[in-house]
């Protein structure tokens, strides 16, 4: 193999991917950040797909899907919020100027739902703090009043 | 013993013991336990996430703990040069310094009664989430350095006015220009709209607290919007420090 | 021995001289009226003198420290400034003690110091109660109270007697005798009787000039009595 034949293999290499995480879990609401290691030339986009079935609205889970990688190795981060419950695939494809797409290792997110609250935990506490408060302003007053009357 | 303590205990005792104090705290109570309530049970018809409420009551307690620590600093000089009672305070031998500086360390008793109220609705609305422990932290932090420069800011109004009317006036009206933008819904979040979030000490913080309590950042991801509440914080301090002594004055306006 | 001395002491406000080169001195034990009609410049006087306004010239001492050391003047000055107000909500005791540890005395001295000058100036029996309770005598005779709290080398009062039936009058004055034994006393008051009463020494004051100064006697000389030499000193320049 010469020079010339090792440059051309260099030159007209395909895009290459590989992903930072491979498992992530989150809770509704997140912002979750994965890291990507891309050479190029390509165009990068990220995408999002459900593996429950349920419908992914990608403009929900980042308005920066689409970006464009340099020849040589670079760290490209991709951040998204996570907007359903479930478990999802995130992956990101690599679009060459010519040849075929390539495709990075999918990362698994899985979403829990919100943590409700037990309401019943905050009402007493809603109650119990301006009333103590109160009390103590009000026996302060009298308190100072009552005994200013009895030194006059 | 130095003098700006016995300064900074005779005013929190004129703002605790038979003031206003109390009844201010217990305001700020009872905004809080609405502001709990309906957050509670908006959440149990799942509208609301457990983080966002607790971060709701930080932002609450901030903006409201400065605020009453604005309305009690604001007095401080003004009102007394009102009540005629600060020649009195300019006959003793303590330096100028020392009682700008135990003024506003008595102001800040104010904010940290607030602080001492909020932790209870943290904890109440942050159970099981690691949230309430961390918006506790940045209620003290963020919200004490945000209360310092404020309050100062506040307590410099005083000292250039000579009736508590025209510096309150002015406190409010500082805190109105400066809470008003946090509560547009449609601030873009580069450019401009960064901009003026960033070099506004209370936009910048709600941001920063809200960005670690709802958006679960890093603490330090978004650090830099700090950088405007601290760099208040200590000009304020700093010109309190060194331009006391030229504003503790009789009355103010030119000599 | 001298306690105070005024050399050249001027105030402008803009284009009004308030005070227009006094200069006097003042000895250990005297008590010095300050007189002269409204606008005249006694206050402003004081305040020089107790530090509360910077002279736009002159120089002065004070209880033997020169005027660029206030701080130092201050603890050795007590003064009971002009329409003083006074903190409704504390009691007439909490006052005198706080004024006490700003003048840098321990929690213990304080309450002693305060508790004997209650007693002095006769309000120890309201000495628990809120200031907003006292009559307007009370709160005078508190004043001169707390203008006494730090053992001052020389007192100033303005228009102590301001306000007070007869009876309240002549307790200050008798408070003032008494305080005019170890200090030296500067009174401005509008009544010339109370001058007549107890000060050694007057200094008459018209629109910022000094008009006259001296022992009582020799300010009245010919005049007949001190309210005839007031009246010639002060509207005499009027009608110029
Ligand atoms: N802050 C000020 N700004 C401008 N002028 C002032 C100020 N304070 C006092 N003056 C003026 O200085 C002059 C002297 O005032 P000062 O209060 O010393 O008089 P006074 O002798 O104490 O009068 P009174 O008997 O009415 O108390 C007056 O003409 C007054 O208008
Ligand atoms: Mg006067």
């Amino acid at each position: 193999m010469n020079l010339l034949n090792l440059l051309a293999t260099v030159a007209l290499a395909d895009p290459t991917i590989t992903m930072n995480q491979d498992d992530l879990t989150a809770v509704i609401g997140q912002t979750l950040t994965v890291e990507s290691v891309v050479t190029g030339p390509a165009i990068a986009h990220l995408n999002v797909v459900s593996l429950d079935g349920v419908y992914v609205d990608l403009e929900d889970w980042s308005q920066d899907v689409t970006r464009t990688v340099p020849t040589e190795e670079a760290t490209v981060d991709w951040e998204f919020q996570a907007v359903n419950p479930g478990r999802f695939a995130v992956y990101v494809v690599l679009i060459p100027q010519n040849g075929r797409l390539v495709a990075g290792p999918p990362v698994h997110v899985t979403v829990s739902r919100r943590e409700t609250l037990d309401t019943g935990g905050a009402l007493p506490v809603a109650i119990a703090v301006p009333a103590l408060l109160g009390i103590a302003t009000l026996t302060g007053t009298a308190r100072r009043l009552l005994g200013l009357r009895s030194k006059v | 013993m130095s003098r700006w303590t016995v300064v900074a205990e005779q005013e929190s005792r004129d703002l605790w013991v038979g003031g206003r104090g109390p009844a201010l705290v217990f305001g700020f109570s009872v905004l809080l336990s609405a502001m709990t309530y309906l957050a509670a049970t908006n959440q149990a018809m799942n509208f609301l996430e457990q983080r966002e409420a607790v971060n709701l009551i930080v932002q609450v307690g901030l903006a409201v703990g400065v605020l009453l620590t604005v309305v009690v600093s604001a007095d401080a000089i003004s009102g007394e040069r009102e009540r005629g009672t600060f020649e009195g305070l300019l006959l003793t031998p303590v330096s100028r310094r020392a009682i700008v500086v135990g003024k506003l360390a008595a102001a800040s008793t104010i904010w940290l009664a607030c602080l001492v109220v909020t932790l209870p609705y943290l904890w109440v609305l942050g159970r099981g989430v690691a949230g309430a422990v961390q918006a506790a932290l940045l209620a003290l932090t963020v919200g004490t350095l945000v209360a310092t420069g404020l309050g100062g800011i506040s307590l410099l109004i005083s000292a250039v006015t000579n009736s508590n009317k025209t510096s309150l006036a002015w406190g409010l009206l500082l805190l109105l220009v400066l809470f008003a933008p946090t509560q547009l819904p449609a601030l873009p979040k580069t450019g401009v709209g960064e901009v003026i979030t960033r070099v506004n000490p209370i936009g910048s913080s709600l941001h920063y607290v809200s960005q670690i309590l709802v958006s679960r950042r890093d603490w330090t991801h978004d650090l830099s919007y700090l950088a405007s509440p601290i760099v208040i914080a200590v000009i304020v301090t700093g010109v309190l420090i060194a331009a006391g002594p030229r504003l503790v004055r009789l009355t103010a306006g030119p000599r | 021995m001298t306690t105070i001395e005024a050399i050249g002491l001027s105030k402008r406000y803009g284009a009004r001289n308030a005070l227009d080169g006094l200069t006097f001195a003042a000895d250990q034990g005297e008590v010095i009226g300050l007189l002269g009609p409204n606008g005249a410049g006694k206050t402003t006087t004081i305040r020089l003198l107790t530090t509360i306004l910077e002279p736009t010239g002159g120089t002065f001492t004070v209880a033997g420290i020169p005027g660029d050391q206030p701080d130092r003047i201050r603890q050795r000055i007590g003064v009971l400034p002009e329409s003083a107000g006074y903190p409704a909500r504390q009691t007439g005791g909490e006052y005198l003690r706080y004024a006490a540890r700003l003048f840098g005395r321990s929690r213990h001295d304080a309450r002693g110091v305060a508790d004997r000058l209650l007693t002095d100036v006769g309000l120890s029996d309201r000495a628990g109660a809120r200031i907003s309770t006292y009559s307007r005598g009370m709160k005078q005779r508190l004043g001169i109270a707390r203008a006494l709290i730090n053992d001052p080398a020389v007192v100033f009062l303005d228009e102590p007697t301001l306000g007070l039936d007869p009876a309240g009058q002549r307790e200050i004055l008798a408070t003032i005798g008494e305080i005019g034994r170890g200090a030296t006393v500067v009174l401005s008051t509008h009544t010339l009787t109370e001058v007549e009463q107890v000060c050694t020494s007057v200094l008459i004051l018209d629109r910022g000039r000094l008009r006259a100064a001296g022992p009582i006697d020799k300010v009245v000389a010919g005049a007949g009595s001190l309210s005839a030499a007031f009246l010639n000193l002060t509207e005499e320049a009027r009608h110029v």
